[in-house]
């Protein structure tokens, strides 16, 4: 290796070290990183911002602004109130439809995003019922990190690898998504065994929420009004994007500009609303990884494995899909995926065919999340505000139920991986 | 959105519920939540929510009164919850408006004595004296309670939303 790959490598390894041990915040650890790759000359100014990917970055923002603007409609306690009460209060029901809720919003919502919604109402129900919140809450946290897996835009590690292999939101709903329903039934199945045939409320708290008012969760009704018409149309505009001609970061930014000017909301806390130190982070980690593929760390990289693997796609597929989920279990998946792309990019480079290992790289690393307390930001926040809330969800009682349940999620792929691809 | 949002949103969502009319939100950690008193104004309260999860509320309508810190978002939704509905039970009695002109009058009292202390070098003697009456004055109000029927809250919010 040549210096300038050694540096390149160096940084690389002690801002991926900076993050995953969290000593110091992951933006401030990415940004620095990348400052030292332009101050080290390994990258120039040009060069590293060339390789910060602004679809990638314009989706985040895109969605982020969109859900701000949305969510004072009170469409979310909306629906959540209305599922309660069409279930009756009958808590196995209510829990496994809530998971199909939290799924399907996680399929175009970031997943923290989505228990940040869900959560509270599934607290205040809970409580209403006077059950205990943790099993709820842990079905959600599978199931969002499950429903980000079936699109484009459901995940940011999707929303990276489509922006970089310019994959639509529709490749994305035929070759995850067929994975991910079968993965969200047998997951439904185990939580059912797991807990629901445990759950008992009473006659009374099942009336309490019978007894519950949906309209009154409505805040803005002219607003509630435009997000479900504009909530169809960027579905809609997802679903024909490719066929539009329009990248995916377009229509999220587009369906974020109408939003800003009807909504009739505070401009500026909306703005706020946005998680800018996740842009950030974000675009630090775009450069650090920069870094390697200026230098040819990645094509070294991408030869070694094709090498190791003797180009057979089976063997290939199987090795990333299950080196993604494990590592994903246990460290961020974003930075690993930030790795990996440009790596399969350059496997395709050298004569393979890597279609399907986007699809290896998608599921491993999304369904991956599922596996410990820490494998996904979604898994750190709800179990936190639990936590917080009085209903403490340890690494440990995470464990016994999330990571055989990722296990079951990730032998499920790799027969549909190759039973489709191969 | 940020892990103070799971918070609001509970504590916005059950103040809905139970009848509060309007929630405005100031820079994602002020929430000022009205509830509707039928002919007697509005009933307002300010609860704020810091980034290390304290919870903090006061009353400002009819009247401004500090609650203090509260340990809960569930805290924070009970003690509104019956606030509210003693409200509206009170607002029912002929002398709701002399309860809340008296109570103006008690806090424009405090504001003066502030006013004295601070702005006058008062002495111990006409301090005393001042005391004294307040002690007076209190003893006057438990016995009224004492000799007033009690009034029962009703179970639940009545709004028109």
């Amino acid at each position: 290796m040549n210096p300038s790959q050694i540096i390149a490598v160096v940084i690389f390894a002690v801002t991926m070290a900076a993050i995953m041990t969290e000593k110091i915040h992951r933006t401030a650890a990415a940004i620095a990183g990348a400052i030292l790759l332009i101050l080290t000359g390994v990258l120039s100014v040009e060069s590293g911002f060339s390789y910060v990917d602004g679809n990638t970055l314009g989706v985040l923002i895109g969605m982020m602004l969109f859900v701000t603007v949305v969510k004072n409609s009170g469409i979310f306690e909306y629906i959540a109130i209305r599922a309660a009460k069409a279930v009756k209060g009958r808590p196995w029901a209510l829990m496994a439809l809530f998971m199909v809720i939290t799924a399907l919003l996680s399929a175009f919502l970031d997943n923290v995003t989505t228990v940040l919604l869900i959560g509270p109402m599934t607290l205040a129900i809970t409580n209403m019922l006077k059950l205990n919140p943790v099993p709820f809450f842990m079905t959600q946290i599978l199931a969002a990190n499950i429903g980000g897996t079936a699109t484009l835009i459901g995940d940011p590690p999707n929303i990276m690898i489509g922006s970089a292999a310019g994959l639509s939101f529709n490749d994305f709903i035929l070759s995850t998504g067929p994975a991910v329903l079968l993965v969200m039934l047998a997951t439904v199945a185990c939580f059912y065994f797991i807990y629901g045939r445990k759950l008992q409320v009473t006659q009374e708290a099942r009336e309490i929420i019978l007894g519950l008012d949906e309209t009154k969760a409505i805040k803005d009704r002219p607003l509630l009004i435009k997000s479900v018409v504009m909530i169809v149309l960027v579905v809609l505009g997802f679903v024909f994007h490719a066929q539009l001609h329009l990248a995916s970061c377009t229509i999220a930014l587009t369906a974020a500009a109408i939003m800003l000017l009807i909504g009739r909301q505070d401009l500026e806390e909306t703005v706020a609303g946005v998680e800018w130190t996740t842009i950030l982070f974000f675009t630090g980690l775009f450069v650090v990884v920069g870094g390697l593929q200026e230098t040819g760390v990645i094509q070294l990289l991408a030869d070694w494995l094709m090498s190791a693997t003797h180009g057979s796609l089976a063997l290939t597929l199987v090795i990333i899909l299950w080196f993604s989920a494990l590592i994903s279990a246990f460290l961020d998946n974003i930075p690993f995926v930030a790795t990996l792309i440009p790596l399969i990019l350059a496997m395709g480079n050298s004569g393979m065919d890597i279609a399907p290992l986007w699809w290896a790289v998608s599921l491993g690393a999304c369904l991956g999340g599922n596996g410990t307390l820490i494998g996904a930001s979604a898994n750190v926040v709800l179990s936190g505000i639990s936590t917080r809330h009085g209903y403490p969800i340890t690494f440990a009682s995470y464990l016994k139920v999330g990571f055989p349940l990722m296990l079951v999620s990730i032998l499920i792929s790799t027969a549909y991986l190759l039973l489709r691809y191969t | 959105m940020s892990l103070s949002t799971f918070s609001s949103d509970f504590i916005d969502t059950a103040l809905l519920q139970l009848g509060a009319s309007k929630i405005k939100v100031v820079s994602g950690k002020q929430h000022v939540v009205d509830f509707d008193l039928e002919g007697a104004g509005k009933l307002t309260y300010v609860f704020t929510i810091t980034n290390e999860h304290r919870y903090y509320l006061q009353r400002v309508r009819p009247y401004p009164m500090v609650q203090g810190r509260f340990a809960g978002v569930e805290e924070i939704v009970s003690f509104i919850a019956r606030d509210a509905r003693a409200f509206q039970a009170a607002r029912q009695s002929k002398n709701y408006q002399s309860f809340v002109d008296s109570t103006r009058d008690a806090l424009a009292l405090a504001g003066d004595l502030e006013q004295l202390f601070l702005a006058h070098n008062v002495s111990p003697k006409d301090l005393s004296a001042l005391r004294e009456e307040f002690s007076r004055l209190r003893a006057l109000i438990h016995s009224m309670g004492d000799a007033s029927p009690a009034v029962k809250a009703p179970a639940a919010f009545e709004s028109d939303r």
